[in-house]
């Protein structure tokens, strides 16, 4: 479902990511984990262009994500055809981002109705029923400074949602939560897994990555370290880096 | 204080008051769609557009009013280009006030949290439509009080116009007074008048942050003042 290929991110002379390759299959859960400022929030943003590659090749469900090909040649893709492309890739940040001035409800309908043309009543049905999902049938009406940073976020799922994506980018979506706002988020990741839903999950929660995660990639100095089933790498790690960073973070969570 | 002169010279003064708020509103009407679009060039990711406005708001930001109004009226019929002074006045106010405003709109722009951008991209929404639905909306409520101090200072600035033949309300004052020679009176009224049109713009600053405060369920603090 999602393939990246030798990606490379550079700002300025800085390196932060070189030759990352990931492979995501279809209603997979695809953790990455490292260290702040290891690469893995960039990857996610070069998945879907908010940080255009330097290099390297992003494919979401077999189409090219950034670069068009017109007879032989290739070349960047048109604003018109990234959003085409970005609308197939949902996107939940770390700091929520819901837009402050909409009520819950606006901010799930404004996408489906701005990119795929959805009637306001059709868009209000959907973002009803996605809000039910993610346990906020009541909150339909809030502005989110009304709202928890759990709700807020659950609301961003279900704005993301809304486009019907075929996969789901988090980026370190519960760092921003109190403690005991967290395990209502991640309640709702799990539903989405199981589900079926395709998603690639940068967190610091190694145990959503050990209960849910298909497989885990670690991440060091914008680099693949080791990557493997989350029963080997978090229980067994080859590599040393892998070993420290596991024990500092279980260090930390207990 | 001379009541009767006030009386007789009333109509000239009544007229100069016309032309200023004519010529305020024009100003204010022609540059405010400019420098909107100056703050948003000067953001834009294509250099062709923002050098350009960059260039524009540094040196008419840099310039005196009334060298600006100068070069409109008296250096452009040199290049056979024959304003009227209420033409001339106009596009020298408009040129200047346009570098001014778009400050403003472009610090409200900026302040929008990044993440704001960052989450309509990734949804898809087309640029305009962000702009209008998601980006403005929490620009405007930023850019409104100095916007409105500034268009105070240009409502003010208006006055120099009276220097390249305009028959404003400085102008008429200034005629009323050289005929008559009582500037109290003449320059009060003409205060007076300035205060007015001022106090009109604060009033329509109160009733925008109120509605602002309404629409985003926020309690507003009080009447916001700007007189100057």
């Amino acid at each position: 479902m999602v393939e990246v290929r030798n990606l490379k991110k550079q700002f300025g002379s800085l390196v932060a990511v070189e030759d990352v390759s990931l492979s995501v299959k279809a209603g997979e859960v695809f953790a990455i984990i490292g260290a702040s400022g290891s690469g893995k929030s960039t990857i996610l943003k070069c998945i879907n262009f908010l940080e255009p590659p330097t290099a390297g090749e992003i494919w979401v469900d077999g189409r090219r994500v950034g670069v068009v090909q017109t007879g032989g040649r290739l070349r960047p893709a048109r604003a018109s055809e990234l959003r085409l492309s970005r609308a197939e890739i949902g996107m939940v940040f770390q700091n929520f981002n819901l837009f402050p001035h909409f009520t819950a409800l606006q901010n799930v309908i404004e996408a489906p109705m701005a990119v795929r043309g959805l009637s306001r009543r059709d868009a209000v049905d959907l973002a009803k029923e996605l809000l039910d999902r993610v346990g906020l049938g009541d909150k339909f009406d809030e502005h989110p400074r009304r709202l928890s940073g759990g709700q807020q976020q659950r609301v961003a799922i279900a704005r993301a949602l809304a486009m019907r994506p075929k996969v789901m980018l988090m980026d370190e979506v519960t760092s921003a939560l109190d403690p005991e706002l967290v395990e209502e988020v991640l309640g709702v990741m799990k539903t989405l897994a199981r589900d079926g839903m395709t998603m690639l999950v940068v967190t610091h929660e190694m145990a959503f990555a050990r209960d849910v995660a298909n497989s885990v990639v670690f991440v060091d100095g914008g680099r693949v370290v080791e990557q493997g089933p989350p029963s080997e790498l978090l229980r067994a790690p080859q590599e040393a880096r892998t070993k420290a960073f596991l024990q500092r973070i279980l260090r930390t969570d207990a | 204080m001379r009541i009767d002169l006030l009386m007789d010279y009333w109509p000239a003064i009544w007229n100069g008051f016309l032309i200023t708020v004519l010529l305020s509103f024009v100003v204010l009407a022609l540059s405010t769609p400019i420098a909107f679009f100056l703050a948003l060039a000067r953001q834009s990711q294509f250099a062709m557009l923002r050098w350009p406005a960059t260039v524009y708001v540094n040196v008419f930001r840099a310039l005196p009013v009334l060298i600006v109004l100068y070069f409109a009226f008296y250096a452009l019929p040199q290049f056979g280009m024959s304003l009227s002074a209420f033409q001339a006045a106009t596009a020298g106010l408009v040129i200047a006030s346009s570098a001014y405003l778009a400050e403003d709109i472009r610090a409200g722009l900026a302040a929008v949290d990044p993440g704001q951008r960052q989450a309509a991209t990734a949804l898809g929404i087309p640029y305009w439509r962000a702009l209008r639905r998601i980006y403005l909306p929490q620009a405007i409520p930023i850019s409104l009080p100095p916007y409105i101090t500034r268009a105070i200072i240009i409502v003010k600035g208006t006055a120099l116009a009276s220097l390249v033949a305009v028959n404003d309300l400085t102008a008429e004052a200034v005629r009323a007074i050289s005929i008559t020679y009582r500037p109290y009176e003449f320059l009060a009224v003409a205060a007076a008048l300035y205060l007015l049109i001022n106090a009109l713009l604060a009033v329509l600053q109160s009733l925008a942050e109120r509605r602002i405060a309404l629409k985003h369920g926020r309690v507003v603090a009080g009447p916001a003042t700007v007189v100057q």
